[in-house]
């Protein structure tokens, strides 16, 4: 008896890294942020990350899904990302039950709303996974910023294990020592105050090769680099060493602050959104740093991340198109 | 032996390699099958012309069929026997039990470069990586180009294969004198082996034999995939690229399989033609991986056979390795070509068949393209049937090494997509 065998294009083999694969563990590099959120912000954060979580999840298994099972729900795993970027983005105020009037200006309903904006309209109107042009977390982010300013730019810190200070975030002008700020017993969103955490999560991707070093390199670098131009600008410092000291200081202080390490170590390095040559991610790293920076300066607006990456997305179709690499043996 | 060197090119993948199966074991000649179907194509090219016909008894060795066009070898009998069947495909032999060959004793240093490739050409021997190259066409420099180097690609980088890793290990001395025919034939200067890492046994044999050549030099190559591409193991050895839509020439170099230099010693010094080969014959489908040697034209069963068998999960056979091999879909109508370098068999577990997904544009493939190219565009186009922009995208210096597939995470057939792409273009060429 002959046998027949299966038949198919090579290669036979592939690498066991599917698209499951690796989103689940871009939502274990975001372990650190979270257990350092609920450290840091207590019940707050685990009701705000268990809302955007389980909604964003629930409006893709939504969309997506047939069948009524664990598996369906849990999905891909590209929803989980969002859901918890967006969860980890928001402000601990929205985890507390007492502010705003009216259904739609709880702030408990905030993450759902958040969750549903992102998925819905950020990813599956574009068609789902792959076909977005922006970031979905963004996106969702973006939206509630714009409709709940003073929901969104409330830093009151709730009851938490650690005593954040509340009131004004140190961007804004609130007190803060550089270890503070690593560490992140600081007022700010949930999962962006400790810059410890998120390094660790980022260390976790850029040796797993999730990411390229290129995007948040040149999106910190920029931002390093622009910290000292500026702070030479304000020649409040003497002699070289003393421009040296002080624009460090600054370049530390604006890369340990605010979302700057979320937006470049999670949020810029999507991959949907983010161009595909090695020139353009770099060139897109530097550009996403070089507009949050700005807009940290010259611009008062409290989503300076959310513009950054957003506009950067927009121009990874020119930046692809335009930085296509020199092939193999080609002399140009 | 000290190892500091670990040459290696830009691009390419990590996948599991798989050799422990079958390294550590030595060659085997299998025994000679009760007949053997030689093709007659075994390689680009023209086919060969049959020289026998029904009826007619051959020896071992002997010449039947002949190349007619430039870039061709011709094929020989690997039994003696009655010839039983003759068609454009290829030349059926039964064998009569008696299967030595004449031997006809010569040295290198009393041929001449000319006698040299005459004796490769004669022999019929091509390049046993899988190509199947005839080997003396590449012996020659064209017109006005100049061959300076020699390198013997000892990097075996697919998956699974180990045979050019045995050969090296157990003939190390058929691999050098191959080599220094390969130089003098081609009037070159310099020779190199390439060979990757994970294989210390042969870095150490090879090494040893060419410690007092002042011409020759073990090049020892980091594990990768595909390191022994052509134009990569070029890249990692000279530092040089071969343009696109080049030749190796062009940059006065040579390849040659480490199987193909103890083929053409074996051409040389005993008059052996190309009628037998090792291979390595492996997987998890198969009751006792080993190295083989094997005659050219034994179907897949009777190797299979000789390795006790398939086991009961076997599900997907493949003529070479797991990367660029080609997968058959019965034993019994596939026969050992000079090319054949090995045949894998995988599990029911192991050929998953997964559902492709949309592109998530995470750039993998275009990490991992040892030719600099972007196979996400590439195969778009190529789907798309876009493609003249394709081609601007050099469509058609794709090796089709498969780094792309493998990595594609949305399990996208990205270079069989491309591959697709190329011969569209070729068919409307071809029309014009």
């Amino acid at each position: 008896m002959s046998k027949k065998f299966v038949v198919g294009p090579s290669p036979h083999i592939r690498s066991p890294r599917d698209i499951d694969y690796i989103m689940w563990d871009v939502v274990v590099a975001l372990v650190p942020a979270t257990i350092a959120s609920l450290i840091i912000f207590g019940w707050a954060s685990a009701i705000v990350l268990s809302l955007s979580l389980i909604s964003a999840l629930f409006f893709e298994w939504l969309v997506v899904s047939r069948k009524l099972s664990i598996s369906s729900f849990l999905g891909d795993g590209s929803a989980a990302v969002t859901g918890l970027l967006l969860g980890l983005s928001l402000p601990p105020a929205v985890g507390m039950m007492s502010v705003g009037e009216g259904a739609w200006t709880q702030p408990w309903a905030i993450p759902i709303l958040g969750s549903a904006v992102a998925i819905l309209i950020g990813k599956h109107a574009f068609g789902g996974l792959g076909k977005n042009p922006f970031n979905p977390a963004l996106v969702g982010r973006g939206f509630l910023t714009f409709s709940y300013l003073s929901i969104m730019t409330n830093w009151e810190a709730p009851g938490t294990v650690v005593d954040a200070a509340s009131g004004a975030t140190p961007l804004q002008g609130g007190a803060a020592t550089l270890s503070e700020l690593f560490i992140g017993t600081v007022p700010g969103s949930l999962g962006e105050t400790s810059a410890l955490a998120l390094i660790i999560g980022g260390i976790y991707l850029l040796y797993k090769g999730h990411i390229d070093w290129r995007i948040p390199g040149g999106f910190l670098g920029a931002m390093v680099v622009f910290s000292f131009i500026h702070t030479g600008l304000a020649g409040d410092f003497e002699g070289v060493v003393g421009f040296f000291s002080a624009g460090l200081d600054e370049a530390l202080f604006q890369v340990l602050s605010g979302s700057a390490l979320m937006g470049a170590i999670y949020m810029a390095t999507c991959y949907v959104t983010s161009p595909t040559t090695k020139k353009a991610r770099l060139i897109y790293g530097i550009g996403c740093g070089l507009i949050l920076i700005l807009i940290r300066y010259y611009a008062q607006a409290p989503a300076g991340l959310t513009y950054a990456v957003l506009f950067m997305n927009a121009l990874t179709p020119i930046l692809d198109r335009f930085t296509i690499p020199r092939t193999f043996g080609e002399v140009k | 032996m000290k190892i500091l060197e670990k040459k290696s090119f830009k691009g390419g993948i990590h996948p599991l390699y798989n050799k422990e199966l079958s390294n550590k074991k030595q060659i085997v000649a299998m025994d000679a099958p009760s007949q053997v179907v030689i093709p007659l194509r075994q390689h680009i090219g023209a086919p060969c012309e049959s020289l026998v016909e029904k009826g007619d008894m051959v020896k071992a060795g002997q010449k039947i069929g002949e190349a007619k066009s430039f870039v061709s070898a011709p094929i020989h009998s690997s039994l003696s026997g009655e010839v039983i069947k003759v068609t454009e495909e290829s030349i059926t032999v039964k064998s009569d039990g008696d299967n030595r060959y004449e031997t006809v004793s010569s040295k290198l240093e009393n041929l001449t470069a000319e006698e040299i490739v005459s004796v490769a050409k004669e022999a019929g021997i091509v390049g046993m990586g899988g190509a199947a190259f005839p080997t003396h066409v590449k012996m020659k420099a064209p017109e006005g180009k100049k061959i300076e180097t020699v390198i013997l690609n000892g990097a075996e980088c697919e998956p699974y294969l180990t045979i050019d890793n045995r050969i090296m290990v157990e003939q190390p001395e058929k691999v050098v004198s191959g080599l220094k025919a390969l130089i003098k034939a081609t009037g070159a200067s310099k020779g190199f082996v390439g060979i990757e890492l994970n294989k210390p046994d042969a870095i150490e044999a090879i090494g040893k034999l060419i410690e007092n050549e002042s011409n020759i030099e073990l090049v020892t190559l980091e594990v990768k995939y595909p390191q022994g591409g052509e134009k990569q193991l070029i890249h990692a050895v000279l530092g040089k690229e071969v343009p696109v839509g080049g030749l190796p020439v062009d940059v006065g170099a040579v390849v040659s399989n480490v199987s193909t230099a103890a083929a053409l010693h074996d051409a040389i010094t005993e008059g052996k033609p190309l009628f037998e080969r090792g291979i390595t014959v492996t997987g998890n489908g198969v009751e006792n991986p080993q190295n083989l040697l094997v005659k050219v034209g034994t179907s897949f069963k009777d190797v299979i056979d000789a390795c006790g068998g398939l086991k009961e999960n076997a599900a997907k056979v493949i003529a070479g390795g797991p990367m660029m091999g080609r997968a058959i879909d019965s034993l019994e109508d596939e026969f050992i070509t000079k090319g054949t370098s090995g045949i894998l068999v995988l599990t029911e577990d192991e050929v998953n068949i997964v559902e492709e997904r949309t592109c998530i544009r995470c750039a993998r493939c275009v990490d991992a393209c040892p030719m600099k190219l972007m196979p996400n565009y590439l195969s778009a186009y190529s789907r798309k049937e876009m493609l003249q922009e394709a081609e601007e995208l050099h469509l058609f210096n794709c090796i089709e090494c498969g780094c792309c597939s493998f990595m594609c995470p949305s399990r996208i057939p990205l270079v069989h997509l491309i591959r697709q792409g190329k011969a569209e273009v070729s068919s409307k060429k071809a029309k014009k």
